[in-house]
């Protein structure tokens, strides 16, 4: 499985990037600060999912979700967040699942059961 | 078909609700609750493929009544419908397929259909019909009789055009970058480009283009399906035998203009003249065979249609001349000459050649 990570750097991502690596088991997960690094990744080489950070005036997390969307319906978009401002529109461009920093462990493993 | 429940403690709503549905007909409602509680006793026993569910209810809190139809019915979906934004995170918790904010209007509304047909695998019937892409003469892209696509700028019109002109051939970033953006610096030029090939694809699904029709993949090769192309008619035209009249008069239909016709494209140029000199091929041709078929009138009408486009083309006067002399018309032989010969002066500095001297001698 194949996993990409767009948000800034710091503890967070760490983490998240430390529990998905657990979580999938086999595959990758990368980690991106640049949107267009990160469109360009996902255009050469699909991912499965893509944690895309929204709220951060660096990242146009919902418009790059829709570049991602526009490159295959079948990659599942989560978005995060350190606010629950962004669910609504989350749903509104069809996203897979929405986290609220700081991350639960459970919330996390929990998007790779269903 | 899919069947679906709704449930709002408010009966306008629910007929709100059941109005947006008439326009599904793959759609059945199979039950509309006022009381949350016997919804669920209900949704329990008909297993409906989605539920419609308010969340602000008297009787029962809608998250509430989510996982309590979860339990009853694992393979339900969710729509939450709501005026309340503050559940979201709680509905991506519980897998909600949807969450419509009140008011709904029909384009979000149409969303979460797609949604539910993707999730159900519904077969969606395509209506026939036909998808135009034009670049002689004016630049459109249009279903059959329908408005043309609106671009948000010049640009992703222009980076439209360009993946268009090389449609079926990887291009490198760099070449894009460099015919489409060569005065911004790269940074600007690189972001420009992915916002541009996001707004295309934006427009096309908007205009529910498919990607059966149209796709860009990540070599920014565009891919066309079974859409009515011009340019691409007018090259398969070419390559066939362009003895055939009855190709020769399409292709010459399908010059309505100049290619991109209008718009100011550096990278554009080299395909307009190739164009352009195919065009004057096939109406020197099309006049050809006219001239022997003896319907000279049509001759003439090509050949002074392929003389207006290009008028230093020695064949056309050539012609010209001799289907004047076929006909007696010595006077129109003698006017077209000399128009001819004043043109060449003015904007060659240059004589008509010794055959069409010879010609026009004859005459005379």
């Amino acid at each position: 499985m194949k996993v990409y990570i767009l948000d800034e750097r710091g503890k967070n991502r760490d983490q998240l990037q430390y529990w998905l690596a657990e979580d999938i088991k086999t595959g990758t997960v990368e980690t991106f600060e640049d949107y267009v690094r990160f469109i360009e990744k996902v255009g050469q080489s699909p991912p499965d999912f893509c944690f895309i950070r929204v709220g951060k005036s660096k990242i146009p997390g919902l418009i790059t979700s829709e570049m991602v969307r526009q490159v295959s319906a079948d990659i599942r978009v989560v978005f995060i967040s350190n606010d629950r401002d962004y669910a609504v529109d989350a749903y509104e461009v069809g996203a897979y699942g929405y986290l609220v920093y700081p991350l639960q462990r459970d919330s996390v493993a929990r998007l790779f059961r269903q | 078909m899919i069947n679906v429940v709704l449930v709002d403690d408010e009966r306008p709503a629910l007929k709100g609700l059941e109005f947006l549905l008439k326009e599904y007909p793959q759609i059945s409602i199979t039950g509309m609750y006022t009381n949350p509680l016997t919804a669920i006793e209900e949704i329990g026993r008909l297993k409906p493929q989605v539920v419609f569910l308010d969340i602000n209810m008297p009787q029962l809190r809608g998250i509430d009544a989510a996982s309590r139809i979860l339990d009853l019915s694992a393979r339900t979906d969710i729509v939450f419908v709501t005026a309340f934004d503050q559940y979201a995170v709680e509905a991506f918790d519980l897998y909600a397929l949807d969450y419509l904010l009140k008011p709904i209007t029909p384009e979000r509304f149409k969303k979460t259909i797609e949604r539910v047909m993707h999730k159900n695998k519904a077969v969606r019937k395509s209506v026939e019909r036909r998808l135009k892409i034009k670049c002689m003469g004016c630049f459109q892209v249009a279903w059959d009789n329908q408005e043309p696509i609106k671009w948000r700028t010049e640009k992703t019109k222009e980076l439209f055009a360009f993946l268009l002109q090389n449609n079926g051939r990887n291009i490198s970033k760099d070449e894009l970058l460099d015919k489409l953006w060569a005065e911004d610096a790269p940074e600007k030029a690189i972001r420009q480009l992915y916002n541009g090939i996001y707004y295309i694809r934006k427009a096309l699904e908007e205009y529910g283009i498919d990607r059966s029709l149209t796709r860009i993949d990540s070599n920014y090769n565009l891919m066309l399906g079974p859409v009515d192309f011009d340019v691409r008619r007018i090259y398969e035209l070419s390559k066939k035998d362009m003895h055939d009249s009855d190709m020769l008069e399409e292709m010459e239909t399908l010059y309505t203009g100049e290619y991109l016709a209008g718009e100011d494209y550096q990278w554009a140029y080299f395909e307009r003249e190739g164009l352009r000199k195919l065009s004057q091929e096939c109406l020197i041709k099309l006049a050809r065979q006219y001239i022997k078929k003896g319907y000279y009138d049509k001759a003439e009408s090509k050949l002074t249609k392929a003389y207006s486009q290009n008028p230093y083309e020695e064949m056309i006067t050539e012609l010209l001349l001799q289907l004047y002399i076929a006909t007696g018309n010595k006077s129109k032989a003698v006017m077209h000459f000399k128009s001819y010969s004043e043109i060449l002066k003015e904007d060659l500095g240059i004589e008509p050649n010794d055959k069409l001297n010879g010609i026009y001698k004859s005459i005379k």
